[in-house]
Formats: structure tokens, sequence, C-alpha cells
């Protein structure tokens, strides 16, 4: 009788878990993205998975973490936003959390949004701006109160741009949006054809934005028109770095593209890089940006390569630059961060294991 | 292999449906609709599988062996492979094409999860699954993922301006039609056998309580994929004229298992 009573909660068991396996668990292990890395003079901090946590830019070393043990109610990927008294990072559990960015101690928490925080936040004046996957772009104080919000027709992945008296805020709903940064109300907004993963480049009252529907857009800061458009192969993730009048951009089919910022007309181009989910990152000698499985690589700005560096892992997003050294985010190999000087050597490496 | 063969099918076939209709929803419902009809010939053999053996567990020969070797395993079994052939019944007729259809089932749910990519690697993985030819990424991405009050990608809880919190309707509603699903469906208990009579039983309640707290912590699109595959499920066994409506009257199934 035991057996008979036994028997129906072991193949209960096995259901639970063969069906929690093939949602991929819960909603902890299906929200899943890549490191987020933002740099504040000597020092880095990264949100990915339970913690975030500050190191030491010269040398990897960990200042603190947040919290100190990583915990199952809370998940990061966003890169946090850092001023001289607060970082503000967004959780993957609709939370918003404020820290002191010297201890890693909470000062408060934003629980208002809805949806994850994918995009990095903005600190402008005495507000934060905050975007989310619920459609909102929260404007809170820096005492954690919300202030106004601006609600677009779909999610936020990316941080707003600033402009002395207009915010531009792009969206998964294909629109870049312009708003005034005093009270969240739209000035304008335009159809760019395609969801917009990252923020537009603000660069003398034009932007730049690159989309899925696979071009890069330039657009009239002041009216939202469209003054050109460049089309590619791939769908680009990442936004236009603007360099001198150029603009250089990476798409999924493994592109890198130099277009001249006015005209919209091709440079130069290097194909056959590898799947580029980020931008590229300017540095003294050139441009250098992650691919997924080709590592990190560099060209100078006539599109030369200059080197590249093979890491063990998957490589999306963008390499950040912190003093002398280059930040490259590492998502599923045996480190978390990996600084590369500017001639592609590796300095210091970060373990999770550490 | 598993995502080629299976996953990406239906990832391709459930977004083409969307891409018809313009609601993610709809798009789930019909997509397991769809699969349920695909299906139908497996569920309709597993079915008359399950009726035969049922009818060789009444016949005469087999409760007299069940008798006389209840002591002996080994001749039982003999015994009742001799039946088996005699009456041409393959123990592995109602069975094998509930195996077929798992891997089936397992796709949808984890098509349905998928498509609703909400983080970017999650976005990422969707655009690479595809077919470029059929759909085209920019018009599609982002899903319209609501429908009615929900958010399919979020789990569901109704909000209500007299209750301070929010209603899992979704969840409440599988429980109820995976119930009914289990009752509707669960064949009469051939005498001898209370074994399984009990493991029926514990299923049923079982199930309803794992495919409800399922409903209530993962997304709303599953929710509804669940209460669509329960209702299709008990309207395919109505339409086969299998359903037991007397399962879901207690007390008469309780004095039925007493005899």
């Amino acid at each position: 009788m035991k057996l008979k009573r036994i028997f129906p909660i072991l193949l209960f068991l096995i259901l639970t878990l063969t069906l929690s396996a093939c949602g991929g668990g819960g909603q902890a292990f299906r929200a899943t993205s890549w490191p987020g890395v933002t740099v504040d003079q000597d020092t880095v901090y990264v949100a990915y998975q339970q913690q975030i946590l500050a190191l030491q830019a010269n040398n990897g070393s960990l200042l603190w973490s947040y919290p100190a043990e990583p915990s199952a109610r809370q998940l990061f990927y966003a890169p946090p936003a850092v001023s001289e008294d607060l970082l503000i990072a967004g959780g993957y559990f609709n939370d918003l959390y404020a820290l002191d960015p010297k201890t890693g101690s909470e000062r408060w928490q934003f629980n208002t949004a809805k949806d994850r925080y994918i995009g990095q936040p903005l600190f402008m004046g005495d507000l934060v701006l905050v975007p989310n996957a619920d459609d909102n772009l929260y404007a809170i104080d820096l005492n954690g109160s919300l202030q106004w919000t601006f609600k677009a027709e779909e999610a936020l992945w990316s941080q707003p741009v600033l402009d002395s008296d207009r915010l531009f805020v792009a969206s998964m709903d294909h629109n870049l949006y312009a708003v005034d940064p005093t009270d969240g109300s739209q000035i304008w907004k335009t159809d760019l054809g395609g969801s917009i993963v990252s923020s537009p480049t603000f660069v003398e009252e034009t932007l730049y934005v690159g989309s899925m529907a696979k071009e890069v857009v330039s657009v009239d800061a002041q009216a939202g028109k469209v003054l050109w458009r460049f089309p590619v192969t791939g769908m680009i993730w990442g936004r236009p770095s603007y360099h001198e009048g150029n603009l250089y951009f990476g798409d999924m089919s493994g592109t890198i593209y130099a277009v001249d910022a006015e005209k919209g007309t091709e440079l130069w181009k290097v194909e056959g890089v590898g799947a580029i989910t980020g931008s590229m990152t300017v540095f003294e000698d050139g441009i250098a940006f992650v691919t997924e499985d080709n590592g990190v690589q560099a060209l100078s700005f006539s599109g030369e390569r200059l080197w590249s560096l093979l890491l063990n892992g998957k490589l999306y997003g963008e390499p950040v630059v912190a003093g002398e050294y280059l930040m490259i985010p590492v998502t599923s190999g045996d480190q978390l961060l990996v600084a590369v000087d500017f001639s592609g050597n590796q300095r210091w490496a970060y373990s999770l294991a550490k | 292999m598993w995502d080629a063969i299976i996953i990406t099918p239906f990832i391709n076939v459930l977004l083409f449906i969307y891409s018809l209709v313009g609601n993610f929803g709809i798009a789930i419902i019909l997509f397991t609709m769809l699969i349920r009809l695909v299906t139908h010939p497996l569920t309709a053999k597993q079915l008359k599988g399950a009726q035969a053996m049922q009818e060789m567990q009444n016949d005469k020969r087999y409760l007299d062996m069940q008798k006389k070797y209840k002591d002996d395993k080994e001749k039982l079994a003999q015994e009742q492979m001799k039946l088996y052939q005699e009456l041409g019944v393959s123990p592995f007729s109602s069975c094998l094409p509930t195996l077929i259809q798992f891997p089936l089932i397992i796709g949808l749910y984890q098509s349905v999860i998928r498509s609703l990519a909400n983080t970017p690697i999650e976005l990422l993985n969707l655009t690479r699954q595809i077919y470029p030819g059929l759909l085209n990424v920019a018009e599609l991405v982002p899903l319209n993922s609501n429908f009615l009050w929900m958010d399919l990608g979020q789990p569901e809880r109704l909000n209500l301006p007299f209750v301070s919190f929010g209603i899992p309707v979704l969840a409440v509603v599988v429980v109820i039609v995976s119930f009914m699903q289990s009752k509707l469906m669960q064949p009469p208990t051939s005498p001898g056998n209370e074994q399984a009579a009990v493991m029926g039983n514990m299923m049923t309640i079982y199930m309803p309580v794992l495919m409800g707290y399922m409903a209530y912590s993962l997304a709303s699109g599953l929710a509804l994929y669940f209460t669509t595959s329960s209702l299709v499920a008990i309207l395919e066994y109505a339409l086969m004229g299998r359903l037991n409506w007397k399962n879901l009257l207690p007390s008469r199934g309780s004095d039925k298992a007493k005899k």
C-alpha cells in the first residue's frame, strides 16, 4: 500500500522537475543577459546575475559587492549609473536600488515599475532617469520619489540621451522620441521601422540610431526628420560611435562600417569579424569591439586590423574604457571581466569563483 | 538537433500565425489547436489501445489468472502475454502514441516560452531562430504580448479597484480546467486494478496543483497555453465519446470503489 501512495508522489515530483526544466525553471533562470559594466574614475561596477560588484580598475581587486551574499530574489544586468554620491542599479525583478558607490550600502529602493530594468539609468541634475521594460521612463529624485513618467508604446531597453533642453529616448516600439526633461511630455516621435535596442548618438543637433530594421538612420534633433538612411546586412544592436566626423558601427552579420556622419556615405567596411551586439569603443588608436565568438578586436580609424584577443566565453555588449584599459564583459566563460590594454594584452581578469 | 527539428519550426509557425492575426494570445490558442489537430490520429490510436486493454482486463480469463497466479508473478506475466497475443492486444499500443506526442507537447510549451523573449539574450536567440524567408524580424519585434487584461510575458493578475491585491484568475482557471480534464478523461477502473485507480485519483489532484502553480508563477502566455490545451483535449475526447462524466460525481465514484 505504501508503494501505491509513494509512486504517484514520485511521479508528480518527476513531472514537476521535467516541466520546470522545460520552461527554463522560473523567471530567474529565464532572465538572462550579459554583464552591465560602468566605469567611474578608478572603479569598475559590474551588474551580473545576483550581485553588483565594485572592482578596482587598475588590478581588478574586489572593493564591495551588493548584496554581500548572492540573493535569489535579486538579478542584475543593466549597467548601473554612478554619480559622486549615488549608484543606481535596476534589477530583473522590477526593483531599483540606490547604493552608496563607495561602500555598496543600500540607501533606498524604488518599487513602482512593473517590468525589468534593462537599460542604464541617467543622472540629470537632481533627477535620475530610469528606462524600464514596462514602457515607462521614470524620473526619480535623489531620495527615490517619483517626479514624472514618460510612457512609450513598448519597452525601453536603452539609456536616454540628454541635450540641454531635450531628452531623446529610443524604444523597442520602433520610435525615437524627443521628450521635455522638465515634465516628461513628448515633443516629437519618429518611426524608424525597427526596434531600437541601444541609445541614439547625439552630435551637433543630429541623432544617429541603429535598429533591428538593419539600418542606421540620421535624424534631425529639432524636428525628428530623417536626414539619411544607411542600410546594412544585419540587425544593429549597438549605438553608432562618433569620432571626428565619422560614424563607426557593426551589425549581427559581422560587418564593421565607417560612414560619413554628415552625408551618410560609406567610407570603408570590414566583413567577417563575427556577430556584434554592442557598440564600437573609441580609444586613442582606433576602435575596439567584442564579437560573440571571436573575442575582442581592434581596428584603426581607417579600417586596418590592429589586434585581436580570443577569450574563453561569449562576448556581448561593448568594451568600456577605464583609464588605460578596456574592460571586457564575458558571458558563459570562466571570467566575468577582463582588462585589456590598448595593445590587446590581457592585464587582469576577475572570475566569479574568486 | 531538438531545436532544429521541433522548436525552431514550432516558433516559426507560431510567429507566422501571430503575423496573420496580430495578437499573441490568439496565436497561442490557434497554434495549440493546430498541434492538437495534427496529433489527433495519435490520440485516437492511444484511446483505441487503452480501450482494448480495458476490455481485456474485464475478460473472464484475465480475472481468473489474476486470482490463480497472484503469488507467482512470473507465471502471471507469461499467462498475460499469451492472452495479449490471443486477443491481438499490444500492451504498448496505448503508451506508444503518448510517447510520440510527449516531445511535441514539450516543444509546443518551449516554443511559447521562447517566443515571449523579453531579455536581450532571449531576443538574440529568437531572432536567430526565425526563418528570414518566412518572417520579417524587424516587423515582428516587439511582439504585442497583450491579451485581454494580461501581459502574456508576465505572470497574470487581475487588479480590481476594490481589491488590494491582484487576483490570479488564469491560475484558478488552469486548476479547474486541468482537474476537469483529469477527471473526465480518467478511464473507468477495472476490477483488480486498484493500484492504477489510486494512482489515477492522486494524479487528478497533483497535476492540476502543479499546472496551477506554474500558471501562477510563470508568464501568463503559458497559462493560456495550459488552458487551451486542456479545453481542446476535453473537446477532442468529447467528440470521440470518451468522456467519463460520472467521474465528476465524487459520491458515486467512491461507492463504486467500495464495491
